[in-house]
């Protein structure tokens, strides 16, 4: 008899758990800690590319290397020598360019918001600093919403909903 | 805290029996097949492994005293896809909970309307592994009765695991997808005869 | 009686069915008994085998965890098992305890999330909010070793890729102290309810024997009293030099299968307290060719691994050179997901099916590969 009220009640015990701080992040943009606090992604974090366009010889080391057959070589008006380009809609964030790259230019960042709505156009040509790249689409976490980099300006558009395809 | 033991209300149709390994070394096993078939032929593997090729009509026969002797759990079936000596390669996994060795048993059939008989019933297991390698590799598993449709919806091409199936041709020609970088692409393979 | 009775036919899926991943169930009713079952996989194939085919050895390292979703890791230690016994690489006994590490916390969040799923399919739903939050601590941790959430391609053939950091360890340490002090709570949150007693108990029951013979592993296997696990049996990375228990029950029916699974997430836990404390120094990486110039010698090699479906393997075929000539991921879920569900199922009420789905964690990713 006994086995049976316990049975009916521990599930209830479950409640206590009302008051507790929940998991959940929510928005207006709360940052992710770990268990200790501290915040995350740490440097590890294997996100945005970025490369140091002083020290790439343009070896072509990091396409070969790429198993999504995301990098391609390309070349850009002014200057001499070909960069890498990765595609986004095609990159599996496994780090292997980063590890091969003989000069140490091509790094990963731990900025991971990104967005576009189309994912073959989804190209991107890592530059030294990410912040000045003329960066299509970015998401911006206090709101969700797209942010919007003019080519070369600078000039950060807020606000705009995510388009829908 | 490991709970104690429950009692459950079995029903009818519960399977009644206890599993005992049996423990027999794999040389012995190996002696008695290498007796019983005279084209079986033991290949040296380092390890806690044991190799051995039969002719494709006793593979049977050879799985049943495998599976008598304890090596009773069927780990895989691969199908290995030979072309440039026209054969496929039929690689039965097989392993001792007792003797904790495992068995490659191995064997070839042609490439050109490949058969091989089912070998479901000594070993259960064996149905949907056929059923993969028959819808992949083409192969045709006579005694199997559920070489039915499997993972490949609305497929009209050859099998696709076969290796002069171009999968980047086919990416290419059906999503209109582009090869970044060329010089990254794997090796073709061609058939023994063709140039 | 009725005299024109008719069966019905329904197709159950391909949602998610009290699993990860699509996966569809053509059923054939009397009433809301399931007379016949027969599975429809097919829903995940992205054709892993004919890829990795077409990469290099190395780079099938970023392609293998994918084929698992909750427990990517497993697949990553068995290609790279294979690769090493191929070519005869001496693994360094650091980065066998980093790996004893991360297969076991992925073991924690792969049994965690099954346990969440099952609640979710008999009615508990608190079950899998909390098994999710707790699985976060661990892709917290993840992420902080490995660079990445969930697909970590962090072990490659020949070792681990990084170091553990700092202060990391301190970090695992004080998430198990978090899921152990949990560990009651979903004790008699789950174990303790009564719809669980109803639901589970004598579900879908098999034997050893009978379980054996249709290539059943894993925790279903040991549900039924069997003491398997390729861990103890055949061991790799640091379990020779770790004491744990093999977790077994006897009954063999539902809820046993489920209890295996809460046990061994305490057995994780005691393995990678002992795998932290008696960690050794040295190098966490073999001294392999560069990734571009990576070659194998012909042979062929299968290596299992004890995943937390079952036996996780994989046969690598090696004719030389820098391409796989074939790869053969035995998925444990193969076996048991296919032609052991259509011998289970018939008998059961259609609101069973989902469970019984749950209880022996099919994972559609590794039967459709
Ligand atoms: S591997 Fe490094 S140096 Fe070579 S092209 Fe890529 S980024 Fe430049
Ligand atoms: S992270 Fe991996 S997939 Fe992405 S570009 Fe680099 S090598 Fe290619």
């Amino acid at each position: 008899m006994s086995n049976i009220v316990k049975k009916t009640v521990s599930p209830f015990r479950a409640l206590r758990f009302l008051t507790r701080k929940p998991h959940t992040i929510r928005i207006p943009h709360e940052p992710h800690n770990d268990i200790e606090g501290e915040p995350l992604p740490t440097e590890r974090y294997r996100g945005i590319h970025i490369n140091d366009w002083e020290e790439c010889i343009s070896c072509g080391l990091c396409a070969m290397v790429c198993p999504c057959d995301a990098i391609e070589m390309v070349k850009i008006e002014g200057e001499e020598k070909t960069r890498p380009e990765v595609s986004y809609g095609r990159c599996c964030f496994c780090g292997f360019c980063e590890d091969a790259c003989p000069k140490d230019s091509l790094h990963m960042t731990s900025n991971h918001t990104m967005i576009h709505v189309d994912e073959r156009k989804f190209t991107f040509l890592p530059t030294p600093n990410l912040k000045e790249f003329e960066f299509e689409y970015m998401i911006d976490p206090d709101t969700l919403c797209q942010i919007k980099r003019k080519k070369k300006g600078n000039v950060i558009v807020q606000g705009e909903p995510y388009p829908s395809k | 805290m490991v709970e104690d033991s429950y009692d459950h209300t079995k029903r009818k149709d519960q399977r009644t029996g206890t599993y005992k390994p049996k423990n027999i070394p794999v040389d012995d096993v190996m002696n008695e097949v290498i007796r019983t078939f005279s084209d079986a032929e033991r290949i040296e593997r380092k390890g806690k492994s044991a190799e051995v090729v039969v002719g494709k009509f006793t593979v049977s026969e050879t799985l049943a005293i495998f599976k008598k002797r304890g090596y009773d759990h069927f780990v895989a079936l691969t199908c290995i896809d030979l072309i440039e000596e026209d054969q496929f390669e039929m690689v039965y996994h097989l392993f001792s909970y007792g003797a904790k060795v495992h068995v490659y048993l191995k064997t070839r059939i042609d490439r050109e309307g490949p058969s091989i008989d089912s070998v479901i019933e000594v070993f259960r297991p064996a149905i949907t592994y056929e059923r993969e390698i028959k819808e992949m590799f083409g192969v045709d598993f006579p005694g199997n009765p559920r070489l039915t449709q499997f993972i490949l919806e609305d497929w009209e091409g050859p099998p696709p695991m076969l290796k002069d199936f171009d999968s980047i041709q086919y990416v290419q020609d059906h999503f209109g997808i582009k090869v970044r970088n060329p010089k990254t692409l794997p090796p073709k393979w061609k058939k023994a005869g063709d140039a | 009686m009725m005299d024109d009775f008719r069966a019905t036919e329904i197709i159950f899926g391909p949602q998610h069915p009290g699993i990860h991943g699509n996966f569809g169930t053509r059923l054939e009713l009397e009433g809301d008994l399931v007379h016949r079952a027969r599975m429809v996989p097919g829903y995940l194939h992205r054709a892993f085998e004919k890829l990795m085919e077409q990469r290099t050895w190395m780079q099938n390292v970023a392609i293998v965890p994918r084929i698992c979703v909750p427990d990517p890791d497993v697949n990553e230690q068995a290609y790279a098992m294979a690769i090493e016994d191929i070519m005869g690489i001496e693994v360094p006994r650091r980065a066998d305890y980093i790996r004893t590490i991360i297969l076991e916390l992925s073991r924690i969040a792969s049994h965690l999330m099954s346990l969440g799923g099952l609640g979710g399919a008999i009615g508990l739903y608190t079950m899998p909010m909390w098994v999710n939050g707790e699985r976060d601590y661990i892709l917290d941790l993840m992420e902080q070793l490995t660079g990445a959430r969930v697909y970590h391609i962090f072990i490659w053939p020949g070792g681990v890729r990084w170091d553990i950091p700092d202060n990391w360890p301190r970090k695992v340490n004080k998430v198990l102290d978090h899921i152990e002090t949990m560990l009651p709570h979903y004790y008699s949150l789950f174990f303790e309810s009564k719809v669980t007693d109803a639901r589970l108990k004598g579900l879908a029951p098999f034997d050893s024997r009978w379980a054996v013979e249709h290539g059943v592993t894993g925790p279903n296997l040991r549900a039924t009293g069997f003491e398997m696990d390729v861990r103890r049996f055949d061991p790799y990375a640091a379990y020779e030099d770790i004491d744990f228990d093999v977790v077994t029950r006897r009954e063999g029916d539902g809820l046993a299968r489920a209890l295996v699974r809460w046990n061994e997430v305490r057995q994780s836990i005691r393995i990678i307290r002992q795998a932290l404390e008696d960690i050794p120094g040295g190098e966490h990486r073999a001294k392999t060719p560069p990734p571009l110039a990576f070659m194998v010698p012909p042979g062929d090699s299968y290596a299992r691994v004890e995943s937390s479906k079952g036996e996780y393997g994989y046969y690598v075929v090696s004719k030389g050179g820098k391409y796989p000539y074939r790869v053969h991921v035995r998925g444990p879920s193969f076996t048991h997901g296919i032609d052991v569900l259509e011998q289970l199922l018939p008998g059961n009420e259609i609101s069973d099916v989902a469970l019984i789905t749950g209880t022996l964690e099919v994972c559609p990713p590794d039967i459709d590969r």
